[in-house]
């Protein structure tokens, strides 16, 4: 088993200049209208500036809501007719195409849209002190709240790159009524077993204790130890658990 | 170079296309794929280039498993379907993109071909027409240097002067280490290009012979009047008389037309397979 034969760093390399110039005209569309939609919100609303904090409510939008639709749409290739056989004889191994995408729809998206974000907060900053005589605050990538908001992108962003990978048509749309009606089934259940495990501590209807002393201390440390399970979840396995199952649908993907 | 054993394929919610279908292709040649539409020409090559997984039997291309898409493999390897998309860039950019994957690109060569094909290179490949883009594909796969080159219809939407250069190229590019194999319904097209013919039907190889085997063993003539079925292997009515498949028995070389040839082999399979015997390839 050669490293040589799934990993290669030329070309890797190569690999991501290709996706990036392969979608660099759509990129440039995108940012495009995001900035002006963004300058737009923040010079009409330069009266109220100071009353919110407007990164935090604005880059953690363009995180989530841009990031979600271009991880869902990064293998789009791989489900056009014409344009998949050129993507999977493209001399390159499946773990490279694989980690490419990963890397760009990620990490590569994180950087470039904070980079870019700063530098329109820059520019905002400068067009309100040029026409109102207001200060406005400079994006901050590092600042505790944004950097939360990335963590919790990193990992959400993994279902969104299965979706691209797994479903042929309509990835973004299609997952997302997938996690509702997840959520839906999982909360029916969680309320069921929960129904169940304290039978007696309910009274006419569901959710309703009777006596919460009594289940206080049960239900307390069950929910703590149930909460710290699902963190344990969400932060470490979630993401890894969603590549493995991506790379391996990418593989198996045939014309 | 390419070896294919017992291999069997289908595609869901349909009978099984091949069941067990041998193939054994040295380098070297241009080889003819043909066969009736639904035969599985194009199921074959998508399974010799990786884009397809056999469900048994064993594919070996190039000494590699393409269904493991090894990036090596893939270096050998250029495959134009019939129905093909080029992406809104100059032949330049889509050079700068593509060609680093190939290490035996050689940029002079395209510049070469693209001049014979006559093509535009400052404009981009989506205002291409269908032939010129397809033209522009042949010309950077065969600049590839792969080993291993897989046409499906090359001639399809090329027009007159453009299938001449297309014979002319894909002839000065073969060497004694790589395979061309073109899938094709025009038979007239690569009729002096393909050899050996391959002949696909109900899911197996049923004729696989170079052109000199052909015409070692099988003579064509053209009658006046209607032959005897019984003493002749194929006929079939053509302008100004018959066509007439028979055995060859003088040892002359005869030439085939290989259209004739397909529709004889294809209804008269068992007579002809006794004409090549026990030591012919298929």
């Amino acid at each position: 088993m050669k490293v040589e034969n799934y990993f290669n760093i030329r070309r890797f390399a190569l690999l991501i200049k290709n996706d990036i110039l392969k979608q660099y005209r759509t990129f440039l569309t995108a940012i495009g209208a995001v900035t002006g939609i963004l300058l737009a919100i923040i010079l009409l609303s330069h009266k109220s500036s100071g009353l919110w904090d407007f990164h935090h409510v604005f880059y953690p939008l363009v995180l989530f809501i841009g990031g979600f639709i271009l991880s869902s749409l990064t293998f789009e290739e791989l489900h056009h007719p014409q344009k998949s056989y050129v993507y999977l004889t493209l001399p390159c191994s499946i773990f490279e195409k694989f980690v490419s995408k990963l890397l760009l729809t990620s990490i590569g998206y994180v950087v470039g849209s904070a980079v870019l974000y700063y530098l329109l907060s820059l520019i905002a900053a400068g067009l309100n002190m040029l026409l109102f005589k207001q200060t406005f605050s400079v994006f901050n990538p590092f600042d505790d709240v944004i950097l939360q908001n990335i963590r919790i992108y990193l990992v959400t962003q993994s279902i969104f790159l299965f979706s691209a990978v797994y479903f042929k048509k309509n990835n973004l749309i299609k997952m997302i009524l997938s996690l509702f009606v997840l959520s839906i089934v999982c909360s029916a259940f969680a309320a069921l077993v929960l129904r169940l495990a304290y039978w007696d501590y309910w009274d006419n209807g569901p959710l309703i204790f009777s006596n919460s002393s009594d289940i206080g201390f049960y239900a307390e440390s069950f929910f703590r130890k149930l909460a710290q399970i699902f963190e344990f979840l969400f932060w470490w396995i979630m993401a890894p658990y969603f590549w493995i199952l991506s790379f391996f649908r990418l593989k198996e993907t045939e014309v | 170079m390419i070896e294919i054993k017992k291999l069997s394929f289908s595609y869901r919610k349909k009978e099984k296309l091949f069941t067990n279908l041998n193939l054994h292709l040295p380098p070297g040649n241009i080889y003819g794929l043909l066969g009736k539409n639904g035969a599985g020409k194009t199921t074959l090559l998508k399974i010799i280039s990786g884009l397809l997984f056999p469900q048994g039997g064993d594919c070996q291309a190039l000494g590699y498993k393409p269904s493991s898409r090894s990036p090596h493999f893939l270096e050998e390897i250029y495959f134009i379907p019939e129905e093909f998309f080029t992406p809104a860039i100059t032949i330049s950019e889509y050079e700068n993109i593509y060609a680093p994957f190939y290490p035996g690109f050689s940029s002079e060569r395209l510049s070469s071909y693209i001049g014979d094909f006559d093509l535009p290179v400052k404009e981009k490949l989506s205002s291409f027409s269908y032939g010129q883009r397809k033209k522009f594909l042949l010309a950077f796969g065969i600049a590839t240097d792969c080993k291993l080159l897989i046409l499906d219809e090359p001639s399809n939407g090329l027009d007159i002067p453009s299938k001449s250069q297309f014979r002319r190229l894909l002839a000065s590019s073969i060497t004694d280490d790589r395979t061309f194999i073109i899938s094709t319904h025009q038979v007239r097209d690569m009729e002096n290009l393909i050899d050996p013919i391959i002949i696909l039907d109900d899911g197996e190889i049923i004729f696989n012979y170079s052109a000199f085997e052909v015409s070692k063993c099988l003579s064509v003539q053209l009658r006046q009047e209607s032959p005897d079925i019984d003493k002749v292997l194929y006929s079939e009515e053509t302008l100004g008389g018959y066509a007439v498949i028979t055995k060859n028995t003088t040892g002359s070389d005869s030439r085939i037309d290989l259209e004739i040839l397909f529709n004889a082999v294809i209804k008269n399979r068992e007579k002809i397979r006794s004409i090549f015997g026990k030591g012919a390839s298929a």
